[in-house]
């Protein structure tokens, strides 16, 4: 596709996350699928058509959609008459790899790989890349929290939204393509509060291979008409986000600049820098395709037409208004919420604490979530 | 080279003679005498940059000499950016006379998403100070790995001399196997010195090796390597919670300021990253425990996390973005279980917790912990995730300073801690 020296099957955003793509999940049963598959096979109506487990075929995982029948293998669920074009791989380390061969040999339609597992080789890594290049695959993870898109009401793999994927995945004019899996929908939530909704969202996880990149992300963007804009969040290492380039605006978030005296990786396996990508390194890339000089904050709002840089995540939703403002374009909806403090529990024992520390606790709004919480877990149950 | 030797002695690839620090007063004069010249080198554990610019290798024709450098080189100190190292021992290596030296690593490119081949003639200087034109940059398929037509392609597109290129493409394919086969993210050998022998034939010795393993490949503990070579720098708190690194949940951690006040248990990638940048030195240790880890695991790493800084700390600082998949429930029980564990073993400390998170069981976590902090008689503050992360951070920072100023004193009033 494109330009890439490289397989990319994807040319649209809306191409990610559709209402055709039938799921296969491997290791369903697993402790993570058995949390998050149902709710994802619930909020995209019901997309996936089976899973496997070694040993335990004839079992079944239950949904409101319906129980999600298990095979032995790939192979034992296609002879049943089962079709599908994209996989979701809960495997443990050691078995990502042979999962992914698997679906490549046994699926001749198989178009998309989702990979959620962490701590994945990079032998392995580049391994399944070079499978999946071969055989026209499109590769996602590891350790990301998949794809979702709220105008589709879909999510592959992964939990993007957490047990209520309606509360974050609102409809909107957004893309997002973050590093960090839980900001992928923690940015979704804070955008929610500048009136900014989503269309796709992608967590690219942030192992050594990015397996579907911002350059890939944003070759999609572009052809994706009901996106008007971008947000990125990266971190330190790799050249991804260098001599990227795209139509539309972006608002990129990097962070991680204390990581560059790290000499082993903490937090995530690929958030480690070399000589020329740490995240210095990156904000300079990025101003300068902004053509700015300096950091979006709330105290110097430096955006042009192209973009703005932000090193934290709290300031995107007000670098995106600033940025999109100068396109002449208004927010989705209303704002839903604000990202002020509100403290939910609290006791000062007694203290006499100062007035900036003694936030008030919004009781009313701890009950609203705690009685939520119940119902959602009760129906989960 | 210490331990480069072994491991390129398993692909049977040319090496100089290396000797290890246990290498006696009469070793060391033999080794000068049958090569006339060696290097004395110190050993660090992990990469330190460039040693020979920053006068770390020590070279030597006579005993007296080799004697002056071991003692210069021994437990020698270096610091490059941010990063200390120091020296536990040296090594001897012979001095090989060379007519070229040649610069060859293997490493996976973000740029090229797959393994690539770094070569150049122009070998014994830093990579970086030579112009791309005389660097070769190969990429190469990782299923069938590195060939001898890469390596001959490269040489021959550079410009190689002829006489280095047959003996360079006989010999470096073999580095991908140790490469692909133990777990590596980087193999460097600079320099190779053509050393030539009978005949004018040149055989390509690896005069310095470095490489880095992929912590999550189990491969390279077949190479039966000593653990010691791994510690590095790692604190004990580091080891005892590395030890419980599964792929069920993370635990990574890092020390950022021994003397720090805020202890930040902190889930999720993206949240390590802003956090730790944001309590800067305020911080004890920066870490990622997310990734839904068991009750028991995460039971554990608090019991670890408490006992090394609590007693120091001002602030318990649990924080993290809305999360996805973990369960709150578990993780606010497993830290609130630790938390009085601490207590009741070691008593009361004047202590403030705040907590910024978002998730699955969230309120039930709160509530859990609530009434844990409540038993104890601790202040604090609890926000979900419809507060912004970065507000929720300097609310912390903020209880830090007031703890620093006579707020530590004054709960320590309320606990009746004298």
């Amino acid at each position: 596709m494109g330009e890439f020296p490289y397989y990319v099957g994807i040319n649209s955003l809306e191409e990610l996350a559709t209402k055709d793509d039938r799921v296969v999940v491997l290791n369903i049963l697993g402790k993570e699928s058995s949390g998050v598959t149902p709710i994802s096979n619930d909020y995209s109506g019901g997309n996936i058509v089976f899973g496997t487990g070694p040993g335990k075929s004839g079992k079944s995982l239950t949904t409101k959609n319906g129980k999600i029948p298990v095979y032995n293998s790939i192979k034992e669920g296609m002879a049943a008459g089962h079709k599908f074009n994209t996989v979701v791989v809960y495997l443990p380390p050691s078995g990502v790899k042979d999962g992914i061969a698997e679906a490549v040999r046994d699926n001749p339609d198989l178009k998309k790989a989702i990979i959620l597992t962490e701590k994945v080789a990079v032998k392995d890594s580049r391994i399944m890349r070079a499978i999946c290049q071969m055989n026209g695959v499109d590769l996602f993870g590891g350790n990301c929290l998949g794809l979702a898109d709220s105008w589709n009401h879909v999510r592959l793999g992964g939990a993007l939204g957490g047990n209520a994927p309606e509360e974050s995945l609102i409809k909107g004019s957004i893309a997002l393509f973050s590093n960090s899996g839980n900001f992928t929908t923690t940015i979704a939530v804070y955008l929610a509060t500048a009136g900014w909704g989503t269309t796709t969202s992608v967590s690219s996880g942030k192992d050594v291979y990015i397996q579907y990149g911002p350059k890939e992300f944003l070759y999609a963007l572009d052809r994706d008409d009901r996106s008007q804009a971008a947000v990125m969040y990266s971190e330190p290492g790799g050249y991804y986000e260098k001599d990227i380039k795209t139509d539309k605006p972006i608002v990129a978030c990097v962070v991680g600049r204390w990581k560059a005296k790290l000499s082993k990786a903490c937090g995530h396996a690929g958030s480690l820098a070399g000589s020329g990508d740490d995240a210095l390194a990156k904000e300079k890339w990025f101003m300068e395709y902004f053509g700015v000089d300096g950091i979006y904050t709330p105290e110097n709002p430096v955006a042009s037409k192209k973009g703005a840089l932000v090193t934290n995540i709290a300031y995107i939703p007000e670098a995106l208004t600033a940025v999109m403002k100068l396109h002449g374009k208004d927010p989705d909806f209303a704002p839903q919420g604000s990202l002020s403090l509100k403290s939910w529990f609290g006791n000062n024992q007694g203290l006499n604490l100062p007035k900036d520390l003694d936030t008030p606790v919004v009781e009313q709004s701890a009950l609203i979530h705690f009685l939520d919480d119940v119902f959602k877990k009760h129906d989960n149950e | 080279m210490l331990w480069g030797r072994k491991l390129l002695d398993l692909v049977e690839y040319p090496h100089s003679e290396v000797r290890g620090p246990e290498l006696s007063v009469d070793d060391i004069k033999d080794m000068i005498k049958k090569h006339g010249e060696i290097f004395i080198k110190p050993v660090f554990k992990g990469g330190v940059g460039k040693k020979g610019k920053s006068g770390l290798i020590g070279r030597a024709k006579n005993f007296t000499d080799a004697l002056k450098e071991k003692e210069r080189l021994y437990f020698a100190e270096h610091k490059i950016g941010n990063i200390s190292a120091k020296s536990d021992g040296v090594t001897y290596e012979a001095a090989v006379p060379a007519d070229h030296e040649v610069y060859f690593s293997i490493s996976d490119s973000t740029v090229h998403r797959a393994p690539i081949m770094t070569l150049t003639h122009h070998g014994g200087v830093d990579i970086e100070e030579l112009p791309e034109d005389k660097i070769a940059v190969v990429p190469f398929d990782a299923l069938t790995g590195l060939k001898a037509f890469h390596v001959s392609n490269a040489l021959v597109g550079l410009g190689a001399p002829p006489a280095i290129i047959s003996p360079l493409v006989q010999n470096l394919p073999k580095l991908w196997d140790l490469y692909n086969n133990y777990g590596m993210t980087m193999l460097e050998l600079n320099p190779i010195r053509m050393m030539p022998g009978k005949g004018g034939r040149y055989t390509p010795l690896a005069c310095d090796f470095k490489c880095a393993f992929d912590q999550d490949d189990p491969a390279w503990k077949r190479l039966e390597l000593p653990s010691h070579i791994f510690a590095e720098d790692n604190s004990e708190f580091e080891q005892e919670i590395n030890q419980l690194r599964t792929y069920q949940g993370q635990s990574d951690v890092y020390v950022i300021n021994d003397k720090g006040s805020i202890t930040a248990p902190t889930f999720g990638g993206g949240a390590n990253a802003m956090v730790t940048e944001l309590l800067g030195e305020a911080a004890t240790i920066s870490s990622d425990f997310g990734g839904n880890p068991p009750y028991e695991k995460m039971n554990e790493i608090s019991n670890i996390t408490f006992k090394h800084w609590l007693e120091q700390s001002n602030v318990l600082f649990i924080i993290g973005g809305k999360a996805n998949n973990t369960d709150i429930y578990e993780t606010f029980r497993a830290i609130g279980d630790g938390l009085r564990g601490f207590f009741q073993t070691n008593g009361p400390k004047p202590l403030f917790v705040v907590v910024g998170r978002g998730g699955p069981n969230l309120i039930r976590g709160m509530g859990y912990l609530r009434d844990i902090l409540e038993s104890l008689g601790i202040p604090y503050r609890f926000f979900g995730h419809d507060s912004a992360m970065s507000e929720v951070i300097n609310y912390a920072m903020a209880v830090n300073t007031w703890m620093i100023g006579g707020g530590k004193k004054e709960i320590a009033a309320t606990m009746n801690i004298k």
